[in-house]
């Protein structure tokens, strides 16, 4: 399979895609409902799109494509209400959170689809601990040049996007010490990590044949890369975060994507190079582990500092693009986030270090996605 | 002399003996039948006690020992608390299809077996005991077989639900029924009436504090271990001696104990699958208790009808279901599930049965109660291998879970 041309987009449009945990209200485990979740949504009109994921007891909701941080929020707020509404009927819980805490992998059903199947028997049990619950960003590229030039200068903000989102401490029932223990899991598949450095479309498809030679992909879907172009939609699709617990906050990281990629295609303000990608890995383990405490060092200059004070930074830095997008309320409430309220990945601790136990926890979560926005 | 120490030849085993010799030969089928052929072990417990019948080593339902009926109460009243949990009223209010569902269910399960009773010559107050007494879906069944066999989503959670409900009504129209029979006696109509709001009203009190004192020790011991869990069993079984002594609902007690514990507070409990291993043995000696004394005998005296009532039971219950199935959002697949998943009887209605029995006063009645229990011995042998059926064609069973669903904590 081709590559295929890259589409022509709307600059700067972006799209949300949020994985969701669906909960008995039981036990708060993990139950298999999402071929009856979908049944219920059958010929419901939304702005988006509800569509199974690799095991039963995970939904995935995406919008369409939207103009910026209110449109989102928006379109966000309608399939939230069909969701939870159709869950309510069943009497299912549905959480954001990168993992479900206390989970059993080897209990998860794959869904039948033969995509998944497939993908099922060549990861084994990969596939099962790949229970994890993502937010996906596509964010709007003019061509397809500007599309990898972006990709790389915003690789350099990676750290900040996994920081924000964590949400992801607790996996198979332990706390593992890290804020997002759900890249852990990603980074275990054979074709995760980077997109090859090439900044031209060309050179892409270039790589895109050789590896497709190699008989190891079929298309793009095969590569699990923390971002990667979509030339179907003419988008870059950053995949690092953890699902937020609301989809107020999925709407505001969202934005933090629009407002840097308005500042990268307008201002130029990096020439990428492959000596980037030096500090990369580090940079993401920081953040990972210890999210806004995480050491940070700029690719550029080699500086270390603390992930929070690189976010302040750039978030300060951003304000005039951030009215531009109309993404000042979001990026402020962030700037809250990093500077005072802390992550999900600390809510979460905090609500456990309480409660001390761990289906009370997924409760309260549960509560907090399905309240109204 | 050392001879006389000897014990005497030949030997005398005590009733330990074969309370030991029983436990071995009912979990030894039970586990036989969970592993060769994937069915619910408590199919096992019920058929080795009617294999020790079939040998006279039965017992008399008509007549039946004290410590046996006092293990089925208990291991009834840990039950009930359970599966009252499971039941959340926030559900059917978001869902209204599924109260009509289960009213609809047990309705016509009801209307059907009096209909069809009625017309093969029983009385009117005869038939109303066989059709109230088999309203109930085994909530033992219904918890057991799903977590045997780790069965998750919406066909068992909605089997679990409706099974309490269902379990709900059978009490309160069997207490009705008994007034009535009582209404008919020498005390009078009001005296009878002023009993059944005592009864209902002295339950809903035990209830209410039975919750109360879960949730107070709750807050200071981890139910989620054996240790704690056993602490539980003694709460229950406290309340069960105090609703005998004063004369309210044993059954209807715990029941409302659990729903109303759920209701109060939304915090998440995870207890050790029937209490721990307390649980576990009062759950087989109940099935062995119902293998022994439903046995061959019941069922030449009744169970041609007996037969027939199940059948037409069935065919009602799954209608009930059918017709409420795709507006409480359930696919067709899931609906027929249920409705036939919803069969099994055991334990309520064998106890809901002796409470007939011993008010009745016995021999006139007789026929009735040969039915009964006929019907009884069908549903707790037969029944659990539809729900069984149906949990895996419906896809809440996935195929080769139960190998690893032998233990742990839900």
């Amino acid at each position: 399979m081709s590559l295929g041309p890259f589409t022509k987009s709307g600059a700067l449009s972006i799209g949300v895609e949020l994985e969701l945990q669906i909960v008995g209200r039981h036990n708060y485990d993990l139950m298999p409902c999402a071929p009856d979740l979908l049944r219920l949504l059958q010929g419901r009109k939304l702005p988006g799109v509800v569509t199974p994921e690799m095991t039963e007891s995970m939904i995935e909701l995406a919008t369409g494509i939207c103009t910026g941080y209110d449109d989102a929020l928006a379109q966000l707020n309608e399939i939230q209400g069909a969701l939870v509404e159709a869950a309510n009927k069943l009497d299912v819980g549905l959480a954001g959170g990168g993992t479900h805490p206390f989970q059993h992998w080897a209990q998860q059903r794959i869904f039948d689809k033969p995509r998944f199947l497939q993908l099922s028997e060549l990861y084994g049990y990969l596939s099962k601990q790949f229970t994890v619950f993502g937010q996906h960003v596509h964010l709007g590229c003019p061509d397809a040049d500007t599309a990898l030039y972006t990709l790389h200068c915003i690789s350099r903000f990676i750290p900040h996007f996994i920081a924000l989102s964590a949400s992801s401490p607790y996996v198979q029932g332990e706390d593992t010490g890290f804020h997002s223990a759900r890249l852990n899991s990603v980074f275990a598949f054979p074709l995760s990590g980077r997109a090859p450095f090439a900044l031209s479309w060309e050179d892409f498809e270039r790589y895109f044949d050789k590896m497709t030679a190699t008989g190891v992909v079929k298309s793009m879907k095969d590569f699990y890369w923390d971002i990667r172009p979509k030339p179907e939609y003419g988008t870059i699709e950053v995949r690092v975060m953890d699902t937020p617990l609301t989809i107020t906050k999925a709407a505001r990281i969202a934005a933090y994507i629009q407002t840097l990629g308005a500042f990268i295609q307008r201002e130029r303000p990096f020439t990428p190079q492959e000596d980037d990608y030096l500090v990369y890995t580090f940079n993401r383990f920081q953040a990972c582990r210890f999210g806004f405490d995480g050491t940070f060092v700029d690719p550029a200059t080699r500086e270390h500092r603390t992930l929070r004070e690189d976010l302040i930074r750039t978030l300060v830095k951003l304000e005039g693009h951030a009215a531009d997008c109309k993404a000042d309320v979001a990026l402020r409430e962030l700037l809250a986030d990093v500077s005072a309220r802390g992550n999900d990945a600390q809510w979460i601790r905090a609500v456990h270090g309480r409660e001390h136990h761990l289906p009370e926890v997924v409760r309260q979560q549960v509560e907090r996605w399905m309240a109204p926005a | 002399m050392i001879i006389s120490n000897l014990p005497a030849w030949p030997l005398h085993p005590d009733g330990v003996f074969w309370v030991g010799a029983a436990l071995v030969l009912a979990t030894l089928t039970g586990e036989s039948v969970f592993r060769f052929l994937r069915w619910p072990r408590l199919v096992g417990y019920a058929a080795a006690g009617m294999i020790l019948a079939a040998g006279g080593a039965g017992l008399n339902v008509y007549d039946l020992q004290n410590s046996a009926r006092a293990i089925v109460d208990t291991a009834l009243a840990v039950l009930l608390f359970e599966i009252g949990h499971r039941v959340n009223l926030r559900w059917l209010r978001a869902n209204p299809a599924l109260l009509g569902m289960s009213l609809l269910e047990s309705a016509l399960g009801f209307g059907a077996v009096w209909i069809l009773l009625a017309f093969l010559g029983l009385t009117a107050a005869q038939s109303a005991i066989v059709s109230g007494v088999l309203m109930a879906t085994s909530p033992a069944v219904a918890l057991r077989i799903s977590s045997e066999f780790n069965a998750r989503g919406q066909v068992t959670e909605r089997l679990l639900l409706l099974s309490a409900l269902n379990t709900f009504y059978a009490l309160l129209v069997c207490s009705l029924l008994l007034g009535m029979m009582d209404a008919d006696g020498p005390q009078g109509a009001a005296a009878s009436a002023l009993h059944l709001l005592y009864l209902l009203g002295g339950s809903v009190l035990a209830a209410a504090l039975l919750a109360w004192a879960v949730n107070w020790v709750e807050r200071h011991f981890d139910f989620r271990n054996e240790g704690g869990a056993l602490m539980l069993v003694g709460l229950i079984v406290l309340t069960l001696s105090l609703t005998r002594m004063l004369n309210w609902s044993a059954l209807l007690t715990p029941l409302l104990a659990g729903a109303l514990l759920r209701w109060r507070s939304a915090r998440p409990r995870v207890w050790p699958q029937h209490f721990g291993t307390a649980g576990g043995v009062l759950m087989v000696l109940m099935f062995l208790i119902l293998g022994l004394s439903l046995n061959a005998r019941i069922l030449l005296a009744g169970g041609l009808t007996a037969a027939l009532v199940v059948a037409v039971r069935l065919v009602a219950k799954l209608t009930g279901v059918l017709a409420f199935g795709r507006a409480s959002g359930a696919s067709w697949r899931q609906s027929l599930a249920l409705g036939l998943a919803l069969n099994p009887a055991a334990g309520v209605s064998f106890v809901l049965g002796l409470s007939f029995l011993s008010t009745s006063g016995g021999a006139a009645l007789h026929p009735v109660f040969a039915v009964v229990f006929s019907a009884i011995a069908f549903l707790e042998l037969l029944a659990p291998l539809l729900t069984r059926w149906a949990l895996g064609h419906s896809g809440d069973i996935a195929p080769g879970s139960a190998s690893r669903a032998t233990g742990g904590a839900r």
